[in-house]
């Protein structure tokens, strides 16, 4: 078929237009890159586009960071709290989510709008530290991995996931005898695999980057998690507040590399986690929005 | 059916709890950070301590005549101090006693220290917030809570300590109380009580940390002297554009405008000693409220029109105006003598045609003294306090009054002899291992191991720290020009804002200060004439402006009548 000459041309821009936006996103992470092998007294006086390393390129950040024995107790716990985050996270959303979609359930709707309200109201920040505090987690991982266990809106993309396949399916499971167990175990889960997969991004992603959580209840800091060891360097390394100028003999130009270094080795695993799981992704969200 | 689910929820949200209940035992023993100190009896103590001082021969006689504590403490008593972790340090160690200043006071004490460590001020003020408090706490109380100290012992957060108390378990810090009145007032409750160990200074040299900074090399080039008075600096800005082909003369980002504003560098020509507030004779005065502070828009606008101010000055960042000041494009700025200054010198150090130089606050006359500054007040930064939860209080105070004796404010300051600092002439002077470190640590990350004179705390910070952290002749000279005005005659002191007035003062500053702001920028930019200055002044009054000052009038009276 003969494409016209319009759509050509919409196509023409499209694609340039797509590409601009690509870069637009990319370059942030490029200038990261760029700037972790820059010689930093150099990148200090720069004042344009980086394309390439200024000055003579170094891997000093790189070496500073690995020397940093806070940034491996920090991937250490990172993975630990994802590990068993994602354990608690995907169990737990998984058995509410079935619950809510089930049809004939007692009491569905107040049920439902209980666990709303949730997403919309919160007791703050200092009767959550209460709560942990009472709880007895202060100082340790679990208080990053219990109060967010189940997150409201992940719990209702479930839910719309389950409600999506079809109830002849689970029907005639249960016709051949099977328990709710089993129909969701059996029945359900394999048939929202794609939704899953979006379940381990989201909240996988959440454990990534929270450091707030880890910045109040933690006290050892043989106990923080990546982000906030990163959080704390790149505190330091900005420069000190106007009024006390005491501790400031000097700007480390060495911090400006450790920061970008740190970036760049913090955001390696994730990069390289996402392509896999990425073609889950819309399929996945799709799949949750389709009936919600 | 139903029924089954609800209890298999009910039964997995009690195997949760039972393991929250398991773990919670042993992070429980970590965090009961009100350990009780042993009880010894505080009077018992102070007389055996006395005892054994007049016991010791001469050497200790002076330390002792002055202190009537002698250190290390007998009994060995248990103290827990909250304190904030810093990443200078928090890399290479996991808590403040593994640090070689945590054991060296430890030792020097007689105390065994238990750190209890929060992340950051969020995480302090929570903690603060439950109630579950060690019996010592090093933080910015007079910012980060509000009603400032006052309140808090009113809260029952932080114990008042009486001057009884004060003289019998902390006789150094109460010594320098005494002697430095102003410091005293500062940390006075209404009732009389002293509220913290404060961080304070050794009175006696420049206060001064920021300063304006101009390319002295430049102005040698163009043949001018470094510029005393704004037309001088206004010639010098010209020459730097147009002879020198400089392209943003003046560097300053709207925040370093402010704070050079506030500190008055750009205003006294004017007739207006600070944009801010100070005092003429115990009466407060509003810069940004007087007449007189048209001109100095009007100067500024100029600037601005002729190209000599950098035209996106209002969004310029941090990184751009080092940029700036590293290649060339600008010739001039204002901030902090380490952080920017020292940041630059380093830089361009193998650059042979980079120079810097302070020039002094401008002034109306060629060779005027400047009547203002940048002062820091005598108590800045984390100071300590002891709060209610603290079972022995007399012990707690007699442990905090180690940074104002003699050997405490070495240690504080200066860290270890023979390790982070040498006696020379008498005088301390720091050692290699910090200002050129083997292992590559940057001065402020050795000091953080071995001091507090690069942070803050319960201690003296020695009047030869400044000196020594500016490493750069340039730098030792901002800080000693710096302090060549009067701006002690005219800088507000530390009052409170009563109580009843703080609600109204905190929306009437906000609100005030916002606008002003805006207003203010839209002079300079030439977005609104300054024909409408009369206009701003009227809607400044209108807003609460009179009435603000009214409340800052009243703080000030309280405090001289203190």
């Amino acid at each position: 078929m003969e494409k016209s000459k319009g759509y050509k041309i919409f196509t023409l821009f499209n694609t340039l237009f797509m590409l601009f936006v690509a870069a637009a996103c990319l370059y942030p992470f490029y200038y990261i890159i760029v700037a972790s092998v820059s010689d930093p007294s150099t990148l200090m006086r720069h004042r344009s586009w980086l394309v390439w390393p200024v000055g003579e390129p170094t891997l000093d950040g790189y070496r500073m960071v690995l020397n940093n024995r806070r940034v491996f107790s920090g991937f250490a716990n990172t993975f630990r709290i994802l590990g068993l985050g994602l354990l608690f996270n995907i169990t737990l959303t998984a058995l509410g989510g079935y619950v809510l979609s089930l049809n004939n359930l007692l009491l569905r709707k107040p049920l439902t709008l209980i666990v709303i309200f949730t997403m919309y109201f919160s007791g703050g920040l200092i009767p959550s530290y209460l709560n942990i505090r009472d709880l007895g987690l202060m100082n340790s991982l679990w208080a990053l991995i219990l109060p967010g266990a189940v997150s409201t809106s992940n719990l209702i993309i479930m839910r719309s996931a389950f409600m999506a396949v079809p109830e002849s399916l689970t029907d005639a499971a249960k016709i051949d005898g099977a328990g709710h167990f089993q129909v969701l175990f059996r029945i359900l889960l394999p048939l929202v695999k794609a939704t899953l997969a979006v379940m381990v991004l989201y909240y996988g992603v959440a454990h990534w980057n929270s450091w707030f959580s880890a910045s109040i209840y933690l006290r050892d800091n043989t106990k923080y998690p990546l982000q906030l060891i990163l959080r704390n360097i790149l505190l330091s390394s900005q420069q000190q507040d106007m009024l006390s100028d005491v501790p400031m003999a000097q700007t480390p130009q060495a911090m400006l590399l450790i920061k970008y270094s740190l970036i760049v080795v913090s955001s390696v695993p994730v990069i390289c986690i996402y392509p896999f799981l990425q073609r889950f992704f819309q399929k996945g969200i799709m799949i949750g929005a389709v009936k919600g | 059916m139903n029924k089954r689910i609800v209890s298999i929820a009910l039964a997995a949200a009690m195997t949760s709890a039972l393991f929250l209940s398991g773990c919670g035992s042993d992070s429980g023993s970590t965090t009961a950070t009100t350990a009780p100190p042993p009880q010894t009896t505080a009077a018992g103590k102070t007389e055996s301590a006395a005892a054994e001082t007049a016991a010791q021969t001469e050497d200790t006689q002076a330390a002792a005549e002055q202190t009537g504590i002698s250190y290390p403490v007998e009994g060995s008593p248990a103290i827990s101090w909250g304190l904030l972790r810093k990443s200078q340090w928090s890399d290479r160690y996991d808590s403040f006693t593994d640090l070689p200043l945590g054991k060296a006071l430890q030792e020097q004490t007689g105390y065994t220290i238990e750190a209890v460590h929060v992340d950051n001020n969020q995480a302090m003020n929570l903690m603060i917030a439950s109630g579950d408090l060690p019996d010592i706490i090093s933080y910015y109380l007079m910012s980060q809570y509000n009603g400032k100290e006052a309140q808090a012992v009113k809260d029952g957060i932080i114990m008042g300590m009486t001057p009884e108390f004060l003289q019998e378990n902390a006789p150094d810090y109460w010594a320098y109380l005494e002697a430095n009145e102003d410091v005293k007032r500062a940390l006075l409750t209404n009732d009389g009580e002293i509220v913290a160990f404060a961080f304070v200074r050794e009175p006696g040299v420049s206060r001064s940390v920021q300063t304006l900074m101009v390319r002295d090399d430049w102005c040698e080039e163009l043949g001018i002297e470094l510029p005393e008075t704004a037309d001088e600096f206004y010639a010098m800005l010209k020459g730097f554009k147009e002879q020198l082909g400089a392209e943003v003369p003046l560097a300053l980002p709207t925040g370093h405008l402010q704070s050079a504003l506030n500190n008055g560098f750009l205003t006294q020509p004017f007739g207006v000693l600070s944009r801010d507030k100070y005092q003429v004779d115990g009466k407060v005065i509003f810069g940004y409220m007087q007449p007189e502070y048209k001109d100095v828009l009007a100067w500024l606008n100029k600037l601005y029109e002729e190209g000599l101010m950098d035209p996106n000055f209002t969004t310029m960042d941090g990184d751009t105006l080092t940029a700036y000041m590293l290649s060339g494009d600008s010739g001039a700025t204002a901030g902090p003598i380490g952080s920017m200054m020292g940041t630059y010198l380093n830089t361009n150090a193998d650059n042979e045609n980079y120079s810097l130089a302070a020039i002094k606050p401008l002034v109306a006359n060629k060779g005027d003294r400047p009547k203002f500054g940048h002062m820091q007040n005598l108590n800045i930064g984390a100071n300590a306090y002891i709060t209610m939860n603290c079972k022995d209080p007399a012990a707690a105070a007699r442990f905090l009054n180690y940074g104002y004796t003699d050997e405490g404010k070495k240690l504080y300051n200066w860290g270890i002899e023979g390790v982070t600092y040498n006696m020379v002439d008498g005088q301390p002077v720091l050692s290699d291992l910090v200002t050129n470190n083997p292992d590559g640590l940057t001065t402020t990350q050795v000091l953080a191991e071995y001091t507090l004179s690069w942070d803050s705390g319960p201690f003296e910070i020695s009047k030869d720290i400044n000196a020594q952290y500016y490493i750069w002749p340039e730098q030792k000279e901002a800080y000693e020009i710096g302090g060549e005005t009067d701006a002690a005659l005219y800088k507000m002191p530390d009052t409170t804002i009563a109580e009843e007035d703080a609600d109204e003062y905190s929306r009437l500053t906000s609100e005030i200060n916002t606008y002003r702001d805006e207003t203010e920028i839209k002079f300079i930019r030439g977005e609104m004439s300054l024909d409408q200055f009369d206009e701003y002044l009227a809607t400044l009054d209108r807003m609460g402006g009179s009435r603000l000052l009214e409340i800052e009038q009243n703080a000030l009276d309280a405090y001289n009548s203190k």
